[in-house]
């Protein structure tokens, strides 16, 4: 690492312009970060002296290769969720990777990141809906894997390779989507709270009860909320809003159903900022820490629990979250370094995530 | 060959009940579902990824070849010991180890059976969609090794799509989890799960797989239409799609399985029919009589002669074994055939049915036709009397082209089945020579030796030697 150094920032236009950013990066031996249109870099890209060269995919944001026949898309990295889905309106067709938290970042950020929408359960993660990639690989190649099938496995499937490796294994140039028919209907129903016990309770039934929920969140913001998505087709909806009415008033509660909410989020729930944490964790583990945040002053901070994506997302917590459980057991790290040594021995594609203290 | 005392040091990490290398059983497992025959020089039958883990570190050691199997169901040679070696087969690990239906997903062993998989999941009301045709006797393990498909991949994805997590045995003996099972920081961590899928054992050897399970269906309606041009059907399939509707599964059989077909099971198919489409749309109930006349309307208007929905849940299973039962009608025949499983974006289905009717006429071969049409996946068979040297060679000539033809379409030359050896010729054409070295790269980190599976995916020049430098 070339420290004392400036910073300097690729914004290529096309990829051919990336691959030749990158190879001058290689040829001269700086840190390469590829960042997205809105990255989270935020103070470590003002950092004057560190010496690194970012390339920014955002103005790789282009389609590369369309048609809704094959429901999929093939759209440069760059490119946002919000953009996709305006891109794809009038086609009968959207991206369900989407929610408040995603509308400012890239494909290859979400990607990279290992993120999920609102309706992570139904549709999937981003992974599971990746059909192909092109990338450029950490010794300067430029590649393409999978394409516009669902059904791919010749070679190895580097697709995945790099899903939540935070731009270490590599720059990605574009992303061949798998996209979805629009739902004919969907509503939000949101369910106050007095007890976040009461709604991990009833998150539980709601799992076990096979309720059909696309979304279904615990939300601390300025009181407790339960929140369930519900889309599909007409009929369908109006089954499964009378199941949940069954089952809420089992248990007592009052709910409002919002028809047609957009995200399933909630929009004052917007997390994307550096401030923000975030948590992985099994649905028990997530609904055990619910549990075991009964009782805690209001207004001390904002939680948005996703139970069927398992992931929670937080802000300003004095202290890391209470009884998530995490397994001590963690194999993978290893086999990761390996990868990573052996595709870039010299650690020059975003050297940062790998290093014990960032820069100084 | 190996020595009779390494072999009783294999012997001795297993048992003596769970080894074999008398002739009869090495020549019983030389074999899988594909053509290719190579002999293994030892079997093991673990029951632990402790036992797997010695296993491999004893190979490595004595520098043995090692080939991971389940049921031996593979279509393209991957599961046959092409170096010989020691042959791993996973079907004494084949357990349910835990079902949680909180969290939605079940930790099996690898020699798991799909169908029994299956069939444990049905009483909780769960399912694991990937349904390869070889269900019956596949193992998850293979599935997963593979990425397998099957009829239901339009809707609900593939293999890969329901991996929340693997345990495997990787080439020096360590056992390492990816994914949730390897669940450790809040952070998550990068994934290297992504590149064991469909790795056909060539990296290592699968123990545990932590699967997604969904919700079985509550119910389901199935149709066939009949159609005088195949290319009506794909208008039909491509209008379909572009209607936004997602049928659980959208099958297509030719004239020639057809008439197959119907000398099987005599369901009442058109024998002069061009194509079939069987069509399954699943859901809660209520939505799906909409969903199945919106799709009847738009058989119609592509030209369909008849569509006929199944009345009863018989007369529905009835129209999955027609579509299951057509690789083995196809010995009525011919007494071989060569399967292709191509696959091309949808919006290509229809030059490709053309492009390989058009190379069978050419060449003067029986192309029977079937696939997945929904998610643009077809099984061209191509017939052939292995007892005729000139037809079996013409046969491996038309098998090159049906596979090259699928390349300049934006497809891949295999779907499902797997490169294994059988497609390993077509690597250099569908992959760059950048593309196929940072294979190799990614292939030689795990397995510089190239001990695991030999001689599998990657063309010979690709692949590491026993020295761990590129032949």
């Amino acid at each position: 690492m070339t420290a004392g150094t400036a910073n300097r920032l690729f914004s290529p236009a096309e990829p051919a312009e990336a691959l030749e950013n990158i190879k001058q990066s290689l040829a001269e031996k700086r840190p390469i970060i590829p960042a997205g249109r809105f990255s989270r870099l935020g103070d470590w890209s003002r950092r004057p002296a560190f010496g690194a060269d970012f390339v920014a995919a955002g103005n790789l944001n282009q389609i590369v290769e369309f048609n809704p026949d094959d429901l999929a898309i093939r759209i440069g990295a760059g490119a946002t969720p919000a953009e996709l889905n305006q891109i794809l309106e009038g086609t009968n067709l959207f991206w369900p990777v989407r929610g408040v938290h995603l509308e400012n970042r890239s494909l290859g950020a979400i990607l990279n990141e290992g993120l999920s929408g609102d309706e992570v359960r139904r549709y999937g993660r981003m992974l599971d809906l990746l059909m192909g990639v092109e990338m450029i690989t950490p010794d300067g190649r430029r590649i393409k894997t999978g394409g516009a099938t669902v059904k791919n496995v010749s070679g190895y499937d580097l697709t995945r390779l790099c899903w939540r490796a935070a731009g270490t294994l590599g720059f990605v140039l574009n992303v061949t989507l798998k996209l979805t028919p629009n739902l004919e209907t969907k509503c939000l129903a949101e369910v106050p709270l007095a007890d976040p016990a009461v709604g991990a309770d009833l998150a539980e039934k709601i799992i076990l009860g096979r309720l059909g929920a696309e979304s279904l969140k615990i939300i601390h913001n300025q009181g407790w909320f339960l929140t369930v998505g519900l889309g599909d087709f007409r009929e369908v909806v109006d089954l499964r809003k009378e199941r949940l009415a069954a089952i809420l008033k089992e248990a007592g509660l009052a709910y409002e159903i919002y028809d047609d909410p957009g995200y399933y989020s909630r929009p004052e729930m917007v997390l994307c900022s550096s401030r923000t944490e975030s948590a992985r964790a099994r649905r028990r583990d997530l609904l055990n820490m619910v549990r075991s945040l009964a009782g805690r002053k209001d207004g001390d901070f904002y939680l948005e629990a996703d139970i069927t994506g398992e992931m929670a997302r937080f802000r300003s917590l004095p202290d890391r979250f209470p009884g998530v459980v995490v397994d001590d057991v963690n194999s993978a790290g290893p086999v990761y370094r390996q990868l990573k040594n052996s595709l870039d021995p010299e650690d020059i594609f975003f050297p940062l995530p790998l290093m014990t203290k960032r820069p100084e | 060959m190996l020595s009779m005392n390494l072999i009783n040091e294999f012997k001795a990490v297993v048992g003596p009940e769970n080894c074999r290398y008398h002739a009869i059983d090495l020549d019983l497992y030389s074999y899988d579902s594909s053509p290719f025959v190579y002999q293994p020089d030892l079997l093991l039958f673990p029951r632990t990824a402790e036992e797997i883990s010695k296993i491999v570190k004893l190979a490595a050691m004595h520098g043995v070849p090692v080939t991971p199997r389940g049921a031996g169901t593979s279509l393209s040679g991957g599961a046959v010991a092409k170096a010989g070696g020691v042959m791993i087969i996973t079907t004494r690990m084949d357990k349910v180890l835990e079902l949680d239906l909180l969290e939605e997903t079940v930790l099996v062993e690898p020699g798991l059976v799909n169908l029994e998989l299956q069939n444990y999941l049905k009483p909780h009301g769960y399912m694991f969609p990937p349904d390869p045709a070889s269900q019956q006797a596949s193992t998850l393990g293979g599935n997963i090794a593979v990425n397998s498909g099957g009829l239901k991949c339009l809707k609900y994805g593939v293999t890969k799509h329901y991996v929340k997590g693997l345990e495997m045995v990787l080439n020096d003996g360590r056992i390492v989890r990816t994914g949730h099972l390897a669940l450790a920081d809040e952070d998550g961590g990068p994934d290297p799960s992504g590149i064991f899928l469909s790795s056909e054992g060539t990296m290592g050897v699968i123990t545990k797989a932590l699967l997604r399970i969904t919700p079985l269906p509550a119910d389901t309606i199935a149709v066939s239409a009949v159609f005088d041009s195949q290319e009506k059907s794909g208008r039909a399939v491509s209008s379909i799609i572009a209607a936004g509707i997602l049928p659980a599964k959208m099958e297509f059989i030719d004239n020639l399985l057809i008439v197959a077909v119907e000398d099987y099971l005599h369901l009442g198919f058109p024998r002069d029919a061009e194509a079939i489409l069987l069509i399954e749309v699943d859901g809660q109930g209520p939505e799906l009589p909409r969903q199945m006349e919106d799709i009847a309307e738009l058989c119609r208007k592509a030209g369909a002669l008849s569509i006929q929905t199944a009345q009863t849940p018989e007369e529905q299973d009835l129209l999955w074994v027609a579509r299951r039962a057509a690789g083995g009608v196809l010995g009525r025949i011919k007494p071989a055939y060569l399967p292709h499983d191509i696959a091309a974006p949808v919006s290509k289905l229809g030059t490709l049915l053309t492009t390989v009717a058009e190379i069978g006429r050419k060449h003067g071969l029986l192309i029977a036709k079937s696939g997945h049409v929904g998610d643009g996946n077809i099984h061209p068979e191509l017939l052939y009397d292995p007892n005729d040297p000139e037809e079996t060679e013409r046969a491996k000539r038309v098998f090159t082209e049906v596979g090259l033809a699928v390349l300049p379409l934006g497809g891949t030359i295999t779907g499902e089945h797997g490169v294994g050896l059988e497609k390993i010729e077509f690597m250099v054409h569908e992959f760059t020579p950048d593309e196929l070295e940072f294979m190799s790269q990614i292939k030689k980190t795990f397995d510089g030796r190239g001990l695991m599976n030999p001689g599998k995916i990657l063309p010979e020049e690709y692949l590491p030697s026993l020295t761990g430098e590129r032949k």
